[in-house]
């Protein structure tokens, strides 16, 4: 009686338990794979975001950016962000960094430092730039004014910088697409 | 027996859960966001949106940039986009409800000045198979110009212009805004 009485009592836990970590496990398994979907790493440090429809993981990389709050990018658009500086450290807003690469290859092009996930942000588009001439472009990240070309870091702590390539020139079998790179300069 | 039901039970509970994770979250929260961005819009018009909304709904956008959204809805009928462009550089694309990027045209090929878009629900596999052509279809479609065809009733217009210099946003935002949405 008391074996059958307690046979009873461990059959209803473990019907509950299992359910349960299922949902769990259902739940976290989805929003793990949210985070991560549509995002390809570029080169270790930037990644690429977007949805190739002819992907069956389409639907997850959709999610991704839906979940932000945001459309997916357009398909004449490459959309990067990037968190960390060359050396590896999270790029924060009490640093001054220098962004150096080639001149960006597209008919429009923007720099945008936002938090982490989206939120307030500042931009440097293709018409705030000042070219040198060698095919070369250098831009100051720093909260403090710079000489030539700057972008103003809002005090948010953790940033994240996105550039949008707008119709980008189509590369040639001599050309790859190399974007810059983010040298820290100094902290506060 | 009693612990592989249970284990099956929770693998097929987990499986449900994770599905519903990826395919409803996503849209509520994204619809949260397209109501605050859209300032509570009514569907088949098109305006232009605030700069910061703007930047917060479009990756591709900034607030420099100017955007036009209309919020589809082809429950009645065709709905015809008589967009008014610039000379130079712009973009429009239409997304599914789903978020899907289902059709997209340029100035390369359009060029500039203007341009119409006739959007319409895309015919069902059933319709589809049945072969019967709706008077809607070739015939009409030539006269229109472009023409885009989405899965689902309802989905969004986006007319994406940058601004080269400042001083040319007024005149390029007025232009912008004779853009037309409309219920065919």
């Amino acid at each position: 009686m008391v074996c059958g009485g307690r046979f009873q009592i461990m059959k209803f836990p473990l019907g509950s338990a299992s359910l349960l970590v299922g949902a769990v496990v259902g739940y976290l398994t989805g929003v793990n794979a949210l985070g991560r979907a549509g995002q390809t790493s570029v080169d270790g440090k930037w990644m690429q975001g977007g949805v190739n429809a002819k992907d069956a993981s389409a639907l997850y990389a959709i999610g991704h950016f839906r979940q932000e709050g945001r459309l997916p990018p357009s398909h004449t658009a490459l959309y990067f962000t990037r968190t960390v500086d060359d050396d590896g450290g999270a790029l924060r807003s009490g640093c001054t960094y220098e962004l150096n690469g080639p001149q960006p290859a597209a008919r429009w092009w923007s720099i945008t430092i936002e938090p982490p996930g989206g939120g307030v942000k500042t931009t440097f588009t293709a018409r705030d730039a000042v070219l040198s001439g060698d095919d070369q472009f250098t831009l100051a990240l720093s909260r403090r004014a710079s000489p030539g070309n700057w972008l103003a870091v809002p005090d948010i702590g953790t940033l994240q910088v996105a550039l949008v390539l707008n119709e980008p020139y189509p590369l040639t079998k001599a050309s790859t697409l190399v974007l810059p790179g983010i040298k820290r300069l100094g902290c506060e | 027996m009693g612990r592989v039901f249970w284990l099956m039970t929770a693998a097929v509970l987990g499986f449900a859960v994770h599905l519903a994770t990826v395919l409803y979250l996503p849209g509520l929260t994204f619809q949260r966001s397209l109501t605050r961005a859209t300032a509570g819009a009514g569907s088949n018009h098109f305006f232009v949106m605030a700069p910061e909304a703007q930047a917060s709904l479009v990756p591709m956008a900034s607030p420099q940039d100017i955007v036009g959204l209309c919020l589809l809805n082809l429950s009645k009928g065709p709905v015809v986009i008589l967009a008014q462009v610039p000379h130079g550089l712009w973009n429009f694309a239409i997304y599914s409800a789903s978020g899907q990027q289902t059709y997209g045209i340029n100035d390369v090929q359009a060029g500039g000045g203007s341009f119409t878009v006739d959007v319409s629900k895309s015919k069902s596999l059933l319709q589809q198979l049945s072969g019967k052509a709706a008077p809607e279809d070739a015939g009409q479609i030539a006269n229109v110009g472009w023409h885009a065809e989405i899965a689902e009733a309802n989905g969004i217009a986006l007319l994406w212009v940058p601004v080269p210099d400042a001083l040319q946003r007024p005149q390029l935002e007025k232009i912008v805004g004779l853009t037309r949405c409309q219920k065919k």
